[in-house]
């Protein structure tokens, strides 16, 4: 099931974003999105159901997993999917957060960002 | 809790049912349950705009993601080839609606009193109805012959979508200032449904040129080029009954509706039948 890893890259910002905001933990969706709202500062809002098809689409290609965590019944509804990062999920998420390095420190050699 | 936060729940749980049966299995509790969580903190930061706000988004999302997933079932090709199924038993419905008004004619010849009212219902009403109902199977065929159609074919499929469409959309108008009785004698409606039955017409003879040039049909291709010749032919025949042959311009009004009905209704019957000729033959190859 699982591709080469730099096959995937470079990968979408949706799901770049999806995997950084569960790299920190499991979530269930209204997590992911929210974390990817913040952590982009709201420049990206993934709606539900982009969510849900993205989430397909990553555990079909191995990235995360449905986990089998579930909220304490008294704190939130129990109901709730929480999901992971999976083994592959992560070295993607690394080699694709290297690849971003290098192109920042491109961008720094060529004082892209201005002042620095 | 207000009100207003159920009743969109609800209304997203209905809109789930866009999304493949499989997919909703998956993650509609999941999706539910997100958005939910989504409705009660704009609800709590800006009440019922910021309720109205997210929805915009959310259902052109909603509708984005269903379609993806459905293309991705393969259901999107599975729908093109219903509306394909369709046309033949659609076309030979509406041809059979059309017939409806010249068969009344002769009914009412031999049993008489001949009333208004009926032959209003049978050639007016009922042409109308068939008109829309052909929508559906004006799609079918363009969607069947639209890779196999050449370039005058293809545009006339596309002007018969079209002039179906903007006749739909132009009988809807007319009844909405009907029932709203905006304007006292609306006439822009008429003009739209005699614009689109003329694209129709045109469409007709554009694809019946290919379907000749291309033999597109089974058989029957001179069919579609006969509809569309169909008004302009009748129109010199009124004229010379008119003119030449002194008949009362009532009776050849309500003879060439009735023999344009005739024509008209049997020819799609006839497309009809032959386009359902076609996927018989196709499954019997697939077979």
């Amino acid at each position: 099931m699982h591709e080469d890893i730099h096959s995937l890259l470079p990968l979408t910002p949706t799901v770049f974003h999806m995997l950084l905001a569960l790299a920190d933990g499991e979530k269930h969706g209204y997590g992911i999105m929210r974390a990817v709202e913040e952590e982009t500062q709201g420049q990206m809002q993934i709606r539900t159901g982009s969510l849900y098809g993205s989430i397909r689409r990553m555990i079909e290609a191995g990235l995360i997993e449905e986990t089998n965590e579930r909220p304490d019944p008294e704190l939130d509804d129990e109901r709730r999917r929480y999901y992971g990062l999976t083994d592959f999920g992560r070295r993607v998420l690394t080699a694709e957060a290297a690849r971003i390095a290098r192109a920042m420190a491109v961008i720094r050699g060529k004082h892209i960002l201005g002042g620095a | 809790m207000r009100g207003e936060l159920p009743v969109s729940e609800r209304l997203y749980a209905a809109l789930l049912h866009l999304y493949p049966k499989q997919f909703r299995v998956t993650y509609g509790q999941q999706m539910r349950l997100t958005f939910r969580d989504a409705c009660r903190v704009v609800y709590r930061q800006n009440g019922a705009g910021g309720l109205l706000a997210l929805w915009l988004p959310t259902v052109l999302d909603l509708l984005k993601s269903a379609l993806e997933e459905r293309a991705r079932q393969g259901e999107i090709v599975m729908l093109k080839e219903r509306w394909i199924a369709l046309a033949g038993p659609l076309t030979m419905l509406v041809g059979a609606l059309m017939l409806l008004g010249p068969i009344s004619d002769l009914v009412q010849l031999v049993r008489p009193p001949y009333t208004e009212a009926l032959w209003e219902f049978f050639h007016f009403r009922t042409a109308t109805v068939s008109l829309a109902v052909m929508l559906p199977a004006f799609v079918g065929t363009w969607l069947r012959y639209k890779e196999s159609a050449g370039r005058l074919g293809r545009l006339g499929l596309i002007l018969n979508v079209a002039g179906c469409v903007t006749f739909c959309l132009a009988l809807s108008a007319d009844f909405l200032l009907d029932v709203l009785q905006l304007l006292e004698h609306p006439t822009g409606p008429n003009y739209a449904m005699a614009a689109s039955i003329m694209s129709i017409l045109i469409g007709h003879v554009l694809f019946g040129i290919d379907a000749l040039r291309y033999k597109l049909l089974p058989r029957w291709n001179a069919m579609p080029l006969l509809v569309g010749l169909t008004t302009p032919l009748l129109g010199v025949l009124s004229v010379i009954m008119e003119s030449a042959l002194r008949i009362d311009r009532y009776q050849v009004e309500l003879t060439i509706a009735t023999l344009q009905s005739a024509t008209v209704g049997l020819c799609w019957v006839l497309i009809g039948v032959a386009l359902m000729g076609q996927k018989q033959a196709h499954e019997a190859v697939a077979a």
